[in-house]
Formats: structure tokens, sequence, C-alpha cells
């Protein structure tokens, strides 16, 4: 009973949250919407990877100057995210839509960790907004980060061992040659 | 011994022999040159800095292979950090041998000599110029192996190499021609080789700056005056970026225009820089 009053609460949650809507897109205050151009991306640790944003404004009226944030966010416990390493772009300016316009705004991201994370995008108004104002959001778009081993040691052993071995033995002749003409002088 | 106590031996007197129509027949700047490398080469300086290129170069390999904080890099981003310390050390040394070419000479006592001699002295900066850049040369062909070792995979081997050679020798020629001037206006070899390196420093201290920080009209034009942040944003950009050659060919307008005023500024105003002491006219 309890699982079923569980479930029941859950789908509930998610109908109000939009989760179950055919629409990218979350609208919030004032008609405007954030829509991502993709639900879910899949990379390896170092990869790059491009979100792009379309900012609409639905309502009949034109909005204040608004910033877009993006955010990213882990969803296990056990990974530490730093956004700023994420993307050095974290925010945008947007001046003013008007009515029926719309904007798109790019972000370049590189993914740091590996693991599970979702980026969403927050559009904050920049002026006179009143306290407790809903904030328009974007859909989560899920990152699947697998590690990734892009060089071993073993490989670069050689190198990295000959090339200073040879040098060095380079300066000890140069040195024994140096001292032998220095002894027969 | 006789050759020490006396005058020259029978051997020193044929190898003189033997050496003249060389000399005559070879432009004094290749004289000069060809003596300067010897004495790079065949002693054990060259060598001892080139040891000291490849340890760095082998300790950062090694680290962009076993460390996790830096093998999350894309591993053409980790050639690119290689790339740029191959290239900044080899200016480095370029710089570094320039600085003690003329106040070195001075400071050894040797100028007086080496000005009595029949080289004019266009020939001799000249010369001391291109010994210089055999250094730099040397460290490029020390960092092949290693960027060999990192771009296998990703197919950026030639493009990096070509890369390197390009901005790193219109840098190394820049800033060879720099230390030269800076060698011939300072009084003390000390001064001359702390003052080149000061300015290699504050050269490339804006390249140490967060790179994706919004940095305005200002910060990008400081970037592109600077020959040494300008040419390793150009790499960077083609490397790591894959933008086209010469889509940003604009970055390298300062590095070329050092290259050409320092070398020109060099070898131009000779007669007044190769003197016995700086700024006095003898």
């Amino acid at each position: 009973m309890r699982r079923l009053a569980g479930a029941l609460g859950a789908a509930l949650l998610a109908l109000l949250a939009g989760g179950v809507s055919a629409s990218p897109a979350a609208a919030g205050v004032d008609g405007i919407a954030v829509t991502v151009d993709r639900t879910r991306v899949d990379t390896v640790v170092g990869g790059r990877f491009v979100l792009r944003t379309r900012l609409s404004n639905d309502g009949d009226r034109a909005t204040g100057p608004l910033m877009a944030h993006l955010n990213v966010a882990s969803l296990t416990s056990d990974v530490y995210v730093d956004p700023e390493d994420w993307s050095t772009q974290r925010s945008q300016w947007v001046d003013s839509l008007a009515p029926g316009e719309d904007q798109q705004l790019t972000w370049q991201l590189q993914a740091v960790n590996q693991g599970s994370f979702d980026a969403y995008v927050v559009l904050l108004p920049t002026e006179g907004p009143d306290p407790g104002t809903p904030l328009t959001v974007s859909r989560s778009v899920y990152l699947g980060v697998a590690g990734r081993q892009t060089l071993s040691a073993s490989g670069a052993l050689p190198v990295v061992v000959v090339v200073p071995a040879l040098l060095g033995l380079l300066v000890v002749l140069r040195t024994r040659a140096r001292r032998r003409r220095l002894t027969t002088t | 011994m006789s050759g020490v106590s006396g005058g020259p031996t029978e051997v020193d007197r044929v190898s003189q022999d033997r050496a003249l129509p060389d000399e005559r027949a070879t432009p004094a700047w290749r004289v000069v040159a060809g003596q300067e490398c010897r004495d790079l080469w065949w002693g054990v300086r060259g060598p001892l800095l080139l040891l000291g290129l490849a340890m760095l170069l082998s300790v950062i390999t090694y680290l962009a292979g076993s460390n996790q904080a830096l093998n999350f890099l894309e591993q053409r981003e980790t050639v690119n950090l290689t790339l740029q310390v191959a290239v900044a050390v080899g200016v480095l040394l370029t710089l570094a041998v320039s600085a003690d070419a003329l106040s070195g000479e001075r400071e050894r006592g040797t100028m007086e000599v080496l000005l009595t001699t029949p080289v004019s002295r266009r020939d001799l900066v000249l010369g001391k110029l291109v010994a210089a850049m055999s250094l730099w040369f040397a460290a490029y062909v020390v960092a092949v192996p290693y960027l060999w070792a990192l771009a296998r995979g990703v197919r950026v081997l030639l493009l990096a190499l070509l890369l390197g050679l390009l901005v790193g020798t219109v840098l190394a020629v820049g800033l060879a021609g720099l230390g030269l001037l800076v060698s011939a206006g300072s009084t003390s070899n000390k001064v001359s080789v702390s003052s080149s390196l000061f300015l290699l420093l504050a050269l490339f201290a804006p390249t140490q700056l967060p790179s994706g920080l919004p940095q305005g009209w200002f910060g990008d034009l400081l970037d592109r005056v600077n020959p040494v942040s300008a040419g390793l944003h150009y790499v960077s950009l083609v490397l790591v970026d894959g933008r086209p050659w010469a889509a940003d060919l604009t970055y390298l307008s300062a590095p070329v225009v050092v290259a050409v005023l320092s070398v020109g500024a060099s070898v131009l105003t000779a007669p007044r820089l190769v003197r016995l002491v700086p700024g006095r006219d003898r």
C-alpha cells in the first residue's frame, strides 16, 4: 500500500514537473521558455561538446534583461563537480526578448569527471525581479561520461628513458674528451 | 708542449695552411658561426642544456601517461602542452646563449682579440646569431620523439611538428636578436643574462593566465602584441581547436615583426654594438 502511494506520488510529481511532457521546452514566468537541442550526451573524460539552448518569448509582453546560467550537477554523491572546470563561460546575458522573439545561446563544455551528470540552464531576470519569483529552467541534459586512459606510461617509457640516457652519455663523453684534451696540452 | 711554450708547431702550420683556402672561400659569418657552434657543441654546454630539456620533457610525458589529473586531457591538448614546453624552453636556451654572446666575450677578455680578426662586426653578430639558433634546432630535434610518443593515435604529429618548427623558429630568431641587443648594451654578463631571462619571463607570464577568462579588447590586444603569447595561442588554435592554418595568421604578426626588427637592428647597428665597452665609442 505504501509502495503504491509512493508510486502515485512520484507520478504526480513528474506530471507537475513536466517530466512526461512531450515538449522539450520548460516554461516559467512571463511566458519565456528555454529549450535544449538534446536530452543526452555520451562522451569520455576530456571530450568536448556543445549544448545549444533557445530562449523564446511566448508571452505577449517584452521581457526585461535576462541572464542565462549553465549548471552541471553530479547525480552520484561520490563525484564532486566544479562547474567552472566544465565550462569557462557559464553565464550569458540577453538584453530583452520581444513577444514572439527567440534567441539561441551556445554553451561549450568539456567533460572533466567520469560519471553521471545533469546539465541545465536557468534563466534569471536581472532587473526588478520580485522576491520569490519562480525561475525558468530548461529540461536537464543527461551527461554520461566514461573514463578513458588516453596515454599509457608504459607506451611512452622507451622515449622517456632513452632520450635523456643518450644525451647524458653524450655529456659524459664530451666531458671526458675535454679533460683528455686539457691533460694532453 | 712546444706549441704552448713557443711558436706554432709543424702540425699547427699544416692545419693552418689547409684551413686557409676553405676559410677564404667561406663567408666570414659562416666562419664565426662554425667556431661558435664548435664551442657550443664540442664542449659540454650545448649537450648539457639539451639534457636538461630532455629530462623536463620526460617528466611531462611520463606524467601525461600515468597521472590521472593530466590524463583527462584530450590527447591533442597533451601534445599541445608538450610542444609549448619544448618551444618555450628551446627559445629560453636560445635567448640565454645569445645573451652571453657579446657580454660574455667582454667578460672573458676575448672581445679585443675578436675585434682584431679580419671579420666585420656585422658578420660577427650574424655568426653568433646563427650559432644561438643551432640550439633551438637541436632542442626541436630532442622534442620530436616525445611528440611522436604522445601523438600516436590522433594523427597530429606532422601538424605539431610543422607548427613547432614554424612558430618556434620565428620566436627563437626574434628572442635571439633581442638577447644580442641586450648583451651588447649590458655592462656585465650577469646583467645581460638576468635581464634577458626577466624579459622572457615577462613575455611568458600572460600565457599562464586562465585561457577561458573573458578579457575584453585590451586583453586580446595584449595577447596579440606579445610575441610569445601570440605564437603559442596560434599553436593552440590550430592544434587543439582544429582551426585552419590561414584563419588566424594575424597572431603571427607580432612574432614576425619582433624577429625582423630585432635581427635587423642587431645586424644594421652591429658596428655600434660590438665594442669593448658598451656605450663607448671604441
